[in-house]
């Protein structure tokens, strides 16, 4: 099990007193919090602070904390013999501990372990209590908006036995993701999270979409924009022109005249809507590109158009 | 393995007060004095009647998680959803343009 130093991820010293570890916390939460904060992994750091402040706010945790010893933050360690009896449940058959399976643990779940413990084995029968909700996300990919995807989900949770033990647990969930959603869009499985303990009911799963860019589309909502590259004379005279689609191809009717950074609608050809048969819509960027390699043919006619054209794009410079 | 279907939080999809207090956290009456605030929007005429969008469960939980964290009162927590409200806006603005820039 690797040691976390509590103290040090607060900024506080050992004997640091309650006033402290809360001012601490205060403002470190304001800076990592990730519903408020932009820094970088602002999500780790914050779940890093809150897990110090939890041990350490609370007189039993933090004196159990005190009491494994003092490591090297990442170092690995195991807990002192007597530990288990002074503050784990005890509980046990044959003087079991609960810390047996210390490998598959970590120094946060045994000591979150305490207060469950606690309750689960004081309270047999009586102690039920709802599993916690866990949120995760996924990233996906245009074509899985389009058209749904089952994601697989890995979930990690530690629960306490009947025995008061902890033990850590593995599952996979499979989940569809539905038609509709899109970027930064939430999702909610009921009763897929941790489980309850005592009987209590399971917690929920919250998955955040989290979209792969694409190399040709991107998307805003539920529309989707794509580069056209069209020719000076496509542009000019106008021109029917092949493009992709999540949904195979269209042809663009590009009108005559048209003008680089110009934006067509093509109705209906974005990512679908939620509860409804509607899709957003796929807007056409065109961009006019010109050769880079020229025949003296191509350059000809060219220079007979500039000869013969009286366009002056210019003219309100005066 | 079945799959389980993941239900969108999104404005389209109605649940009701009972069912906004169990996955968000707050009380009956925190939901209530934050939709005097405006936060929530509900839908209906008695307050026990009330329906809401499920994209509140999202709006909620963010309200519950800063109540934890930084022990903000009702009208501390309208306030700021209101401000990230505005900051979502604006983020989705800012990706509206970026992908007109095709950016």
């Amino acid at each position: 099990m690797k040691y976390k130093d509590y103290y040090k991820i607060l900024g506080v010293e050992r004997g640091a007193s309650e006033e402290e570890i809360k001012k601490a916390y205060r403002k470190l939460a304001r800076k990592y919090h990730p519903d408020v904060s932009k820094e970088k992994d602002a999500e780790e750091k914050f779940k890093e602070v809150g897990e110090a402040y939890e041990v350490l706010q609370d007189a039993e945790k933090r004196a159990a904390y005190d009491q494994m010893g003092h490591y090297q933050p990442g170092q690995e360690f195991r807990p002192p013999p007597d530990w288990g009896e002074r503050f784990g449940s005890g509980a046990g058959p044959g003087g079991q501990t609960g810390f047996e399976n210390v490998d598959d643990l970590d120094l946060f779940d045994i000591l979150a372990g305490l207060g469950a413990r606690r309750g689960f084995t004081g309270h047999r029968g009586g102690g039920a209590r709802s599993g916690q909700d866990v949120e995760v996300t996924v990233s996906a990919g245009v074509e899985d908006l389009m058209h749904g995807a089952e994601v697989e989900i890995p979930l990690s949770y530690v629960e306490v036995q009947p025995d008061g033990r902890l033990q850590r647990h593995t599952r996979t969930t499979k989940v569809r993701i539905p038609k509709g959603a899109t970027e930064g869009q939430r999702l909610r499985v009921p009763g897929k999270g941790a489980p309850g303990q005592g009987g209590g009911p399971a917690g929920d799963l919250y998955i955040n979409i989290s979209l792969r860019p694409h190399d040709l589309f991107k998307v805003s909502g539920h529309d989707l924009y794509l580069e056209v590259p069209i020719t000076p004379w496509e542009a000019a005279l106008g021109a029917g022109v092949d493009i992709p689609t999540l949904a195979g191809k269209v042809t663009l009717k590009v009108p005559a005249g048209s003008r680089a950074g110009q934006k067509l609608r093509v109705r209906g050809r974005g990512l679908p809507r939620p509860k409804s048969e509607e899709h957003g819509d796929l807007y056409a960027v065109l961009q006019v590109v010109t050769p880079s390699v020229m025949s003296e043919q191509e350059k000809d006619l060219y220079r007979e158009l500039a000869r013969i054209s009286s366009f002056n794009p210019r003219a309100h410079f005066g | 393995m079945s799959s389980e279907i993941a239900a969108l939080l999104s404005e389209h999809v109605e649940i009701e007060l009972e069912e906004l207090a169990r996955a968000t956290g707050l009380s009956d009456a925190e939901i209530l004095e934050l939709a005097d605030y405006g936060v929530f929007e509900p839908v209906g005429g008695a307050p026990l009647r009330w329906r809401f969008s499920a994209r509140c469960i999202v709006l909620g939980r963010r309200a519950s998680r800063l109540r934890e964290d930084f022990g903000l009162d009702v009208s501390g927590l309208a306030l700021v959803a209101a401000l990230l409200e505005r900051i979502d806006d604006l983020e989705q603005e800012r990706t509206r343009l970026r992908a007109q820039l095709l950016e």
